[in-house]
């Protein structure tokens, strides 16, 4: 699988915070990069490096070469999509113009002709075809959060980033938001999407980037990497890994205080 | 819940997912999209460009010299080399028409197309439906500049002067309410108005200093002038006004795809290809240079800008590809409108035109603000 963005030595320090620490990653095309850790870990900060958003304090970010600092807007947008956590929209859009405004990188190209054609695709992928003639203030969280995620779809890009794609998503549609990562994955782009959930990490990414206090504390197969007594560690809190009785699938579960008698049943 | 199933990828989407792709990908062509541009923005254009017509005709022939509206397509036709329709009848109804009243329509439908279109694109800009030049303060910061070429005596420039004075004063203000009212991207409902007002209190403050130094002569133009008023237009002010618009409206046209983006956030529309820096800058510079067209021989019209823009996304959306130009007819006629009764509501008087907007307008202001705090759930 080839390298799609090399990330080498990285930090991002803000003031006297070291948000990233000496990060090394690679984004490769064909797989599913989940990034998880605690809150505060440098998870969103390590994905607006890889868009480019922020320039690294040092180390350096290259995309088959090039510094990404170097790629100007406009490339880069046909290059990358990214799905932040906060999605506004300050004036009443329709969710079909949203999505639309995915298309704006290709405008001017021979693949402009096809907008109608991808659009229609990406409302249906991300299931708010029926929303589509309804204007965006009037969604719910989650209709919202599906809307964004179509207008990344539209844009068509290699690589894709996601921000807590699945934050504002029920059950169903965290799933099928995950698997439409994945299949975009198999079909050869590169996804590295940021996740809290890591049982949903376990079972849809190819590899998983454990951040803690801005470094890597582990990288690679979720079988490899999540690992309870890691995972305790970086978390501060117990966490128990095992498979589940049918399926087979890693399950990460944060272990609890069992529930003490209320005082009523004791009397 | 369904059984328990191996976890391969395709038994993750539920059927009926999976059937509506499998549908739009047999097709491949475009589903049941909803038009991008809906066939309201046609009519409302039709419409405006019908209004801005009559308007032009009615409000010519309206004052104490009455004009029917047949003398006055024929007058106009006449010019344009056309021997067709009748020329006014009164001996001097040619030359009342053609140096009092085609000048001041012209400017009014002028001032009127630069004021709307720059509150459509500050309010793309700002990210906030209640950005408005005059309510923001840069109108009354380029009438500060106007003004002080004025009690200064400057020519400098010839009849550019004041012009540019207000144009060099409205990108001051632009740029200071800019910077004061916005932080980490985004600017709040309080933010701006407040930075409005304390701007407006400066600017204020600025041309009473300015009032308090003028001679008798100035010191009226002063005070006629932030009553905003359209009195003795001749054609030099529309010649130097005509450009400045024209140059804005096209400018903001320009501008209107990378403004539907930036609504979706700065960090959004920089990925989706928009140098956001950059946008920023000309739009704030276009705002400047249409609020300076406006103000230089007319004064402080407010809440044109306000109104307009908002009216025109009520009946088409937000979409800035139709919103710019319409709202630059739209505010056309609005002026023209407000203008023609300014004129004629009392007889042998010429009430002050920004007087008129202000007094509709600021109601509409407050309904804004109450239904904006609404539909955002607070003041964002």
């Amino acid at each position: 699988m080839s390298v799609l963005l090399s990330v080498r030595g990285v930090s991002v320090t803000i003031e006297a915070a070291t948000l990233v620490d000496d990060v090394d990653l690679d984004v490769r095309a064909g797989e599913v990069l989940a990034l998880v850790g605690p809150n505060g870990a440098g998870k969103s900060t390590l994905l607006g490096v890889l868009a480019g958003d922020r320039v690294p304090s040092s180390g350096s970010v290259t995309w088959g070469g090039v510094e990404l600092a170097a790629t100007g807007v406009a490339e880069l947008a046909r290059r990358r999509a990214v799905l932040l956590q906060e999605t506004r929209v300050s004036f009443p859009f329709r969710v079909v113009d949203v999505v639309r405004m995915g298309r704006a990188p290709w405008r001017g190209t021979a693949r402009e002709d096809d907008d109608d054609a991808v659009v229609a695709r990406a409302l249906v992928t991300a299931d708010v075809l029926d929303l589509a003639a309804r204007r965006v203030p009037t969604l719910s969280g989650g209709e919202k959060a599906r809307t964004a995620f179509a207008r990344v779809l539209a844009q068509e890009p290699v690589l894709l980033l996601l921000d807590e794609p699945t934050a504002a998503l029920d059950v169903r549609h965290q799933e099928h938001l995950l698997a439409q990562a994945r299949e975009r994955a198999r079909a050869g782009d590169a996804v590295v999407v940021v996740l809290h959930d890591l049982s949903l990490a376990a079972a849809y990414a190819d590899r998983v980037a454990i951040l803690d206090g801005g470094r890597i504390a582990g990288v690679g197969a979720p079988a490899d990497v999540l690992d309870p007594e890691v995972l305790g560690r970086v978390y501060r809190h117990p966490v128990d890994v095992l498979p589940h009785p049918l399926t087979g699938e890693l399950l990460v579960l944060p272990r609890r205080q069992p529930r003490r008698p209320v005082l009523e049943d004791v009397r | 819940m369904s059984a328990p199933t191996t976890g391969a990828p395709a038994s993750r989407e539920s059927s009926a997912d999976a059937a509506a792709l499998a549908a739009v990908r047999a097709t491949d062509g475009p589903t049941a999209l909803p038009p991008a541009r809906p066939a309201r923005a046609t009519a409302l254009f039709v419409v405006l460009a019908a209004l801005l017509v009559v308007l032009v005709v009615v409000s010519a022939g309206a004052g104490q010299l009455h004009v029917p509206p047949g003398e006055v397509v024929g007058s106009l036709l006449h010019r344009l080399g056309l021997d067709v329709g009748p020329m006014p009848a009164h001996p001097n109804g040619d030359a009342a028409l053609w140096t009092i009243r085609f000048p001041r329509i012209a400017l009014a439908a002028l001032v009127g197309a630069a004021l709307a279109t720059a509150g459509a694109v500050m309010q793309g800009v700002f990210g906030n439906p209640l950005a408005d030049p005059g309510v923001v303060g840069v109108s009354s910061g380029a009438a500060v500049a106007a003004s002080a070429t004025i009690v200064f005596g400057l020519t400098t420039l010839g009849p550019w002067t004041t012009a540019t004075a207000a144009f060099v004063g409205g990108l001051v203000t632009t740029l200071l309410v800019y910077v004061l009212a916005r932080s980490e991207g985004r600017t709040e409902v309080v933010t701006l108005v407040l930075t409005g007002v304390a701007v407006n209190a400066v600017c204020g403050a600025g041309l009473a200093l300015l009032t308090f130094l003028g001679d008798t002569q100035t010191r009226e133009q002063i005070v006629f002038w932030q009553l905003g008023s359209l009195n003795g237009t001749r054609w030099p002010y529309v010649a130097v006004v005509a450009p400045v618009v024209l140059v804005g409206v096209v400018a903001s046209t320009a501008l209107a795809r990378r403004l539907d983006l930036l609504s979706l956030g700065e960090r959004t529309a920089r990925h989706l290809g928009v140098d956001v820096e950059r946008l920023r800058i000309v739009a704030i510079v276009v705002v400047a240079l249409l609020t300076a067209g406006a103000v230089a021989f007319c004064g402080i019209i407010a809440f044109v800008g306000l109104v307009v823009p908002h009216v025109v996304r009520m009946a088409v959306g937000p979409g800035h590809r139709v919103l710019v130009p319409a709202s630059a007819l739209g505010g056309a006629v609005l002026l023209l409108a407000a203008d023609l009764v300014a004129r004629t509501a009392v007889p042998y008087a010429d009430l002050p035109i920004g007087m008129l907007t202000a007094l509709v307008g600021g109601p509409f202001f407050f309904w804004l603000i109450r239904r904006t705090r609404r539909t955002a759930g607070g003041w964002a």
